[in-house]
C-alpha cells in the first residue's frame, strides 16, 4: 500500500473505505457512481480534488456495488450513459500521460452476445486521439484500444473468463517512455503485452463518456459500472494492483 | 393515470423535416419532470440515419395510444385524426411480441411505432425486446 494510503487507514479506520485508497493516489477525475436515486436528479459526483462533475443519462442508479459497501450505477444497453465532458475537466486533460480504470459487471450473456459496449471512451473532436475499453462483439474479449495523433492504432484484445462479478478494468498510456507505451489491465494484471508506438497525442477531449461510445449513444454498456478513475499519470503496476482489490 | 416504465421507437416513414421535427419535439417531452432514478426520466437514441429513435421513461399509458399518435398526426398535418388510418403486425424480437403499427393517409405510410414488449410490458422484458431489436438491427444503429 502507499504510505498515505497506509496513513489514512491508520487515521481513519473505521472511515476507511476503497474510495479512500483511489483517492490517496490522487486521481485527476473519480466518479465513484455510487449516488442513491434522488430528487433533484444527482449528478455523477467526480469526488478527487477537481470536482468535475459528470451527467447520467437513463442509469439505474443504487444497484448493488463492488463489496464496499456502496452501489454501482446500471447501463441498460440501449441508450443509458455518463457524460464526463464538462468546462472544468477538458483542460485537465493530458494525453502524454494517463491512467484509466474502472470496475464492471456484466451478465453471462453480455460476453456473447455479438455486440460492443464500451466501459469508457474519450476523444478529441477530430476522432484523431482517443482510447476506449469496451467489451468487444468478439466473444469473452475486452479490447483496449488507443489512437494517438491520428497515427496507426494500437489495441490489445484480451480474452477474459467472462467473469460474471465486479472487475477492475484499467490502461495505462505513456507517451514520455521512448517507447510510448500502452499497457493493460484485467483483474489487477497486466493483460496482453505492452503495446509501443503511442505518440502524438493532441487535441482537447470533445466526447468522453461511461457507458458508451458517444452520446447518441452507440456501444452503450451493458451491466454495471462502479468507481470510474482517470490520472494524469501512469499508475504503477502495484498501484493498479492495489486498486484492483476492494 | 397508468404509467408504464418501458421502452418504444418510432421510425419515419414520409413524414417531412418539419413534421419529422414537430413530432419528436413532443416525444421528447413525454414522461416525467422529475424522478429520483434517471431511467425514467425520457432519454433516447438515434438512429445513424436520423430517421428512428428509441425512447425509454415512465411514460403515461395514455401518451402511447394509437389514438394519441393519430392526434398527434392529425395536429401535424392538420387533417381530422379520423382520417389516419393504421395497422397492427406484432412482432418477437426476444420472447414477447411487440405491436408495430405504421400510421398512414390516403395510401401513403408515413409513421411506425413499436412499444417493445407492448405496453404493459414489465420495464426488463420491454428492454430485453428493445435490445433484441438493436441488435438484429445493428448495422443501423451501431456505428
Amino acid at each position: 500500500m502507499t504510505q498515505s494510503h497506509v496513513a489514512l487507514q491508520k487515521l481513519c479506520p473505521v472511515q476507511y473505505d476503497y474510495a479512500s485508497k483511489m483517492l490517496s493516489m490522487k486521481p485527476l477525475a473519480y466518479w465513484p457512481l455510487w449516488e442513491a436515486p434522488a430528487v433533484p436528479l444527482p449528478a455523477a459526483t467526480d469526488i478527487s480534488a477537481n470536482g468535475n462533475d459528470a451527467a447520467y443519462t437513463g442509469v439505474t442508479l443504487g444497484y448493488p456495488g463492488i463489496g464496499d459497501g456502496r452501489t454501482s450505477a446500471h447501463y441498460d444497453g440501449a441508450n443509458d450513459y455518463t457524460n464526463i465532458i464538462s468546462a472544468g475537466f477538458i483542460p485537465l486533460w493530458n494525453w502524454s500521460a494517463y491512467t484509466v480504470l474502472v470496475w464492471m459487471n456484466v451478465a453471462a450473456a453480455v460476453w456473447i452476445d455479438g455486440l460492443n459496449h464500451s466501459l469508457m471512451r474519450l476523444s478529441n473532436a477530430a476522432v484523431t486521439s482517443i482510447w476506449d475499453i469496451r467489451i468487444d462483439a468478439v466473444n469473452n474479449t475486452i479490447r483496449y484500444y488507443v489512437k494517438h495523433g491520428g497515427a496507426a492504432q494500437d489495441e490489445v484484445n484480451f480474452v477474459t473468463g467472462a467473469e460474471t462479478v465486479f472487475v477492475p478494468v484499467a490502461m495505462t498510456v505513456d507517451e514520455s517512455v521512448g517507447t510510448g507505451e500502452m499497457k493493460c489491465y484485467y483483474n489487477g494484471a497486466q493483460a496482453g503485452t505492452t503495446q509501443i508506438g503511442i505518440a502524438g497525442g493532441a487535441g482537447n477531449p470533445s466526447i468522453a463518456v461511461i457507458g458508451a461510445e458517444n452520446l447518441v449513444p452507440t456501444w452503450p454498456f451493458l451491466g454495471q459500472l462502479a468507481h470510474a478513475a482517470l490520472w494524469d499519470r501512469v499508475l504503477t503496476p502495484a498501484e493498479i494492483a492495489e486498486l484492483s482489490v476492494v | 393515470m397508468a404509467t408504464w416504465h418501458g421502452y418504444f421507437a418510432v421510425e419515419n416513414i414520409n413524414l417531412n423535416t418539419t413534421q419529422r421535427q414537430t413530432l419528436i419535439a413532443e416525444l421528447r417531452a413525454l414522461g416525467p419532470a422529475s424522478d429520483p432514478q434517471p431511467a425514467r426520466l425520457n432519454h433516447w437514441r438515434t438512429r445513424t440515419d436520423n430517421e428512428a429513435a428509441i425512447f425509454e421513461a415512465l411514460f403515461n399509458e395514455n401518451a402511447l395510444t394509437i389514438q394519441t399518435f393519430k392526434d398527434r398526426l392529425g395536429v401535424i398535418f392538420g387533417v381530422d385524426p379520423s382520417t389516419i388510418g393504421h395497422t397492427v403486425n406484432q412482432v418477437t424480437f426476444d420472447t414477447l411480441p411487440t405491436p408495430v403499427v405504421v400510421f398512414s393517409r390516403s395510401g401513403t405510410n408515413y409513421l411506425r411505432f413499436a412499444a417493445f414488449g407492448g405496453v404493459g410490458a414489465t420495464w426488463p422484458d420491454s428492454g430485453d425486446e428493445c435490445r433484441a431489436y438493436i441488435k438484429a438491427n445493428q448495422g443501423e444503429w451501431e456505428s
